[in-house]
């Protein structure tokens, strides 16, 4: 992070000016993070209707509509940012699965002169690979319990403070610390069930 | 053992103190009093500081590969790096004298040669030429500063390589050829590209094409050899001896937009020597093959453009961009590369084993295997070949030989006007009308051949070879070369319009320049019109043999027998031409042979002249009430004829070769009715006895219900038709045309043999 913390700043910062070659670079480096993230957040029964690819097209397509309205410049803030838009067009779809699968790529209106970064974003989407190891970790967090599940996903994926954590789960911070000390562990050893 | 609680409730401790503070817990305050515990949790810690990292960091791609030193350019500061391309490295600057941001490609310092400060000259001075937007513009050249630096407007967009899987398959062909319409333009002005690749086309943000790295271009012709990246290279880039035109660019954009359809380059290879193999081989695989959705058109006009041969590939980069418009406008495109013809044969060859496989196990009959066969090779042919045999018809092929008919039309009003009303005289003009257009025919079908335009040549040659004998033998008559006087004995014409030596010598010369022209083109079309001209020869020959004399004496036998030699003639060069690899020359020549074979075989017979030559007759069985005493000789020597045709076509079939296949289904075809049509002439002739008639119908009968025997439909064709022709005879015969009972007769027999079928085929079903 603190490797790249400064680069991601200076890409956001010409991102938001309009440079294309920005935009691709700044979403080639998040979009397979927000692909696992999503894919989590869906969990296996909704993943067995909807598309995480789908979603992660349609979360990138509109975050890069929104890129204005992105406060800050910081890794963590993108990447919150990212994710919480990622999480809506979530709850979009799984209000809708039912009735129809909706493409992603046709429901976001685009003028021309977005039509090609549009087009770069499709493409990447489809090009993200996850690698053996992602791949794993993944479905260690799949195997925890619900409550790790979550915890993990709001402090390690949407990086949220944990004044916002306890609001949202209705804990004391403190117990939000605690829990996600003891979803690590739980992790840690679900990572190792996984190697043996 | 612990319970796994137990470590994991230290595990959550460690874990706890390092989320608060960042820092690790020494294993050993953590495991007080339990050193038993140190070493599994000391593994756990391990793996939780793993998945700690992995969670942590992977939220980004790892950084790319530290990029080499900026360029030092007085009044630049230097943004970023883009890229690297094969000659130098690309960073985005800004001028901060002008205040705009600029591309720069800096060559790299490993490859800052001689030869690479050459190309940037080069690719500087030819981009300064262009005023066309479709390619980056160059705003300055630094060759002062080591290593030496191009200025040039910056793209904003995105390669052609990482974009083109995304767009629509019109949107791709719309700026392929834009990509065409800008190379065009270069190679107007004598410029080449050389190293076009995706990586070499960017995408600005309204999806226009923008050229970059003009940097092998030269106008030199000769240059080129060996450069490019693979796998776009030409086939005539990779050999020296060969010379590099524009159509190695035609070559190239193929690549890039075969690539752009499927997603994949045509040729792939673990090492480079493999993918140079491949661009020799010069076989890709359909895109279709790739990515199903790919159009077919747009397929077409890549695999077109990368054609192995420069000559069949698109000649220049205009005529692409027009093929690519066709498709745009939705008409149909014109592309037809050879690679379908190419694939299709691969694909045919393993069918055509199979049929003999099927045909050998009995699973399906000779005749079908012979159809299956003949349906696989009019698959297999050149679409150029020959209009009636051709797969396609296209306006071209189809003006082609309409002019050509209507040139050797002309020409025989011409030699009619001439040779029979004498409406023209001296040489002169018959030279320019017939001569000079032969002559020019040929110089321009030579052309063309050899640039490649097969179709083209081979109709020029054939109106050619038609214009030929009319207009020798009006040359001969003008100038009185072989010269008859009407009325002289032993001439085919006896008006003196055209003698026999001035016929000879006319089809003698057209034969042997149909024959070097068929052997040269390897076109059936002229194999076929060269054995019609010897056919023609042969007549000429036999000219001079009585060939009038005999015609006027009604004596065919004895043409016949004139013309016998050119069957075997026909056949032993059939066989040599086929064993010499020309089939597409013997198979017309054999065809003929089975044709003059029948002619000549039942010609002989007409008037019982075989059985007289034989010293045999069969008068004495003959009712002696017929006025005609031979007919008997006749007939039977017809019939046996027949069994003639069967056998010579049954020993093709199962003796001869591939190429002979159509002569056996013809001798086959014509067995029944040669056999049949004697019989049904002996029962019209009314004076023969009357049981003949039933004969015969009962003989049709049989052959119909016979063919069952030899799955020959021919037979069961030739005996339905036959046995009408016998009942309209018995009715003729008997006056019955007036009695129905006649007709109820034919209906009961006809419900009598239908119940049989119905028998027969519940009985098949239920053996079934």
């Amino acid at each position: 992070m603190a490797v790249n913390g400064n680069e991601t700043t200076g890409l956001i910062r010409e991102a938001k000016a309009g440079s294309p070659a920005a935009i691709e670079r700044l979403y080639e480096r998040h979009a397979p993070r927000l692909l696992a993230f999503i894919r989590l957040r869906l969990g296996r029964t909704l993943r067995a209707h909807l598309e995480s690819r789908d979603i992660l097209q349609a979360a990138l397509l509109r975050s890069f509509e929104r890129l204005s309205q992105l406060e800050g410049n910081q890794e963590g803030e993108l990447m919150a940012w990212l994710m919480r838009i990622a999480e809506n067009e979530i709850r979009d779809r799984a209000d809708y699965y039912q009735r129809q699968r909706r493409d992603a790529t046709r429901d976001v209106p685009l003028d021309e002169a977005h039509a090609a970064i549009a087009a770069e974003i499709r493409s990447m989407s489809s090009r993200i690979v996850l690698d053996e190891e992602a791949a794993r970790l993944e479905r260690a967090i799949e195997r925890l319990s619900d409550a790790h599940r979550e915890i993990i996903l709001l402090r390690k994926f949407e990086e949220l403070g944990y004044r916002e954590i306890a609001a949202r789960l209705g804990r004391s911070e403190d117990a939000c610390r605690m829990l996600l000390a003891r979803a690590m562990a739980a992790l840690t050893v679900a990572m190792t069930e996984g190697t043996t | 053992m612990t319970r796994p609680s137990d470590l994991e409730d230290r595990l959550a401790a460690f874990v706890d103190h390092h989320l608060r503070t960042g820092e690790t817990m020494p294993l050993n305050t953590l495991c007080e009093g339990r050193t038993d515990l140190v070493e599994p949790l000391a593994a756990l810690v391990r793996q939780y500081l793993r998945v700690s990292a992995a969670l942590d960091c992977d939220r980004a791609a790892p950084p790319p590969e530290a990029a080499p030193a900026p360029p030092a350019l007085d009044g630049f500061r230097t943004i970023e790096r883009l890229g690297g391309g094969g000659a130098g490295e690309v960073y985005k600057l800004e001028d901060l004298r002008l205040g705009r941001v600029v591309a720069a490609k800096v060559l790299r310092r490993d490859r800052a040669l001689s030869a690479g400060f050459e190309d940037f000259l080069r690719e500087a001075r030819a981009l300064a030429l262009f005023k066309d937007r479709r390619f980056v513009q160059i705003h300055e050249f630094r060759p002062d500063v080591d290593p030496p630096v191009i200025v040039m407007e910056l793209v904003e967009g995105f390669e052609l390589g990482k974009l083109g899987p995304s767009l629509e398959f019109g949107q791709r062909a719309r700026i392929v050829a834009e990509v065409c319409g800008a190379l065009a333009h270069a190679h107007a002005l004598g410029l080449q590209h050389r190293d076009l690749k995706p990586s070499n086309v960017m995408l600005d943000a309204q999806l226009e094409p923008r050229l970059l790295d003009f940097g092998l271009s030269g106008a030199d012709s000769s240059r080129g050899h060996l450069r490019g990246t693979l796998p776009y290279v030409a086939p005539e880039q990779l050999d020296p001896d060969r010379p590099i035109d524009a159509r190695a660019d035609v070559y190239a954009l193929g690549v890039v937009f075969y690539e752009l359809l499927c997603g994949v380059p045509p040729f792939a290879g673990h090492e480079p020597g493999e993918v140079v193999a491949a661009i020799r081989a010069g076989r890709p695989r359909l895109p279709v093959e790739v990515d199903p959705r790919v159009p077919e058109p747009l397929q077409a006009i890549a695999l077109k453009a990368m054609e192995r041969d420069p000559v069949a590939r698109y000649q220049s980069a205009r005529e692409m961009a027009e093929d690519l418009q066709r498709f745009l406008d939705g008409r149909p495109v014109l592309a037809r590369p050879t690679a379908y013809a190419a694939a299709l044969g691969t694909r045919v060859a393993p069918h055509v084993e199979q049929i003999a496989e099927w045909a050998r196990l009995k699973l399906i009959y000779p005749y079908e295997a012979a159809r299956l066969r003949g349906a696989y090779r009019q698959l297999d042919r050149r679409e150029d070949d020959w209009i009636v045999e051709s797969r396609v018809l296209s306006y071209s092929q189809i003006a082609l030989y309409l002019g050509a008919f209507f040139l050797v039309a002309g020409s025989l009003f011409y030699f009619a006007a001439d040779r029979v009303y004498g409406a023209v005289e001296g040489v002169w003009r018959p030279f320019l009308v017939l001569g000079l257009p032969f002559l020019g025919l040929n110089l321009v079908g030579h052309f063309l051949y050899r640039r490649e335009h097969q179709a083209v040549a081979v109709a020029f040659y054939l109106a050619g070879a038609g214009l030929l004998p009319l207009f020798l033998l009006i040359l001969f008559h003008e100038a009185g070369l072989w010269r008859v006087d009407a009325g002289t004995a032993g001439q085919l014409f006896l008006d003196g319009s055209v003698s026999n030596r001035q016929l000879q010598l006319t089809t003698f010369a057209a034969a042997v320049w149909c024959g070097w022209l068929a052997l040269r083109t390897r076109t059936v079309a002229l194999s076929t019109v060269c054995t019609f001209v010897v056919l023609l020869l042969a007549l000429a020959i036999a000219g001079d043999l009585g060939l009038r004399h005999w015609i006027d004496e009604d004596r065919w036998d004895r043409v016949a027998l004139l013309l016998a030699p050119l069957v075997p003639v026909y056949g032993a060069a059939a066989w040599r031409l086929e064993r010499g690899g020309r089939a597409w020359f013997s198979r017309p020549l054999y065809v003929g042979a089975a044709v003059l074979l029948v002619a000549v075989v039942e010609l002989v017979a007409l008037d019982g002249r075989l059985f007289g030559y034989l010293g045999i007759s069969l008068r004495a069985l003959q009712a002696s009430g017929v006025s005609n005493p031979s007919l008997i000789d006749t007939l039977t020597a017809m019939t046996l004829n027949g069994v003639l045709f069967y056998t010579v076509a049954s020993a093709l079939e199962r003796r001869g070769s591939e190429v002979m296949e159509v002569a056996s289904w013809l001798l086959f075809t014509i067995t029944p009715f040669a056999v049949l049509e004697p019989l049904g002439y002996l029962g019209e002739t009314g004076e023969y006895a009357r049981g003949f008639d039933w004969f015969y119908l009962a003989l049709a009968v049989t052959i119909a219900v016979l063919s069952h025997a030899r799955q020959r439909k021919a037979f069961y064709y030739a005996g339905l038709i036959n046995s009408a022709w016998a009942l309209w005879l018995l009715a003729d015969h008997y006056q019955w045309f007036d009695r129905p009972a006649w007709a109820i007769t034919l209906v009961a027999a006809g419900l009598a043999v239908l119940a049989t079928g119905f028998a027969l085929a519940r009985r098949e079903r239920s053996a079934g």
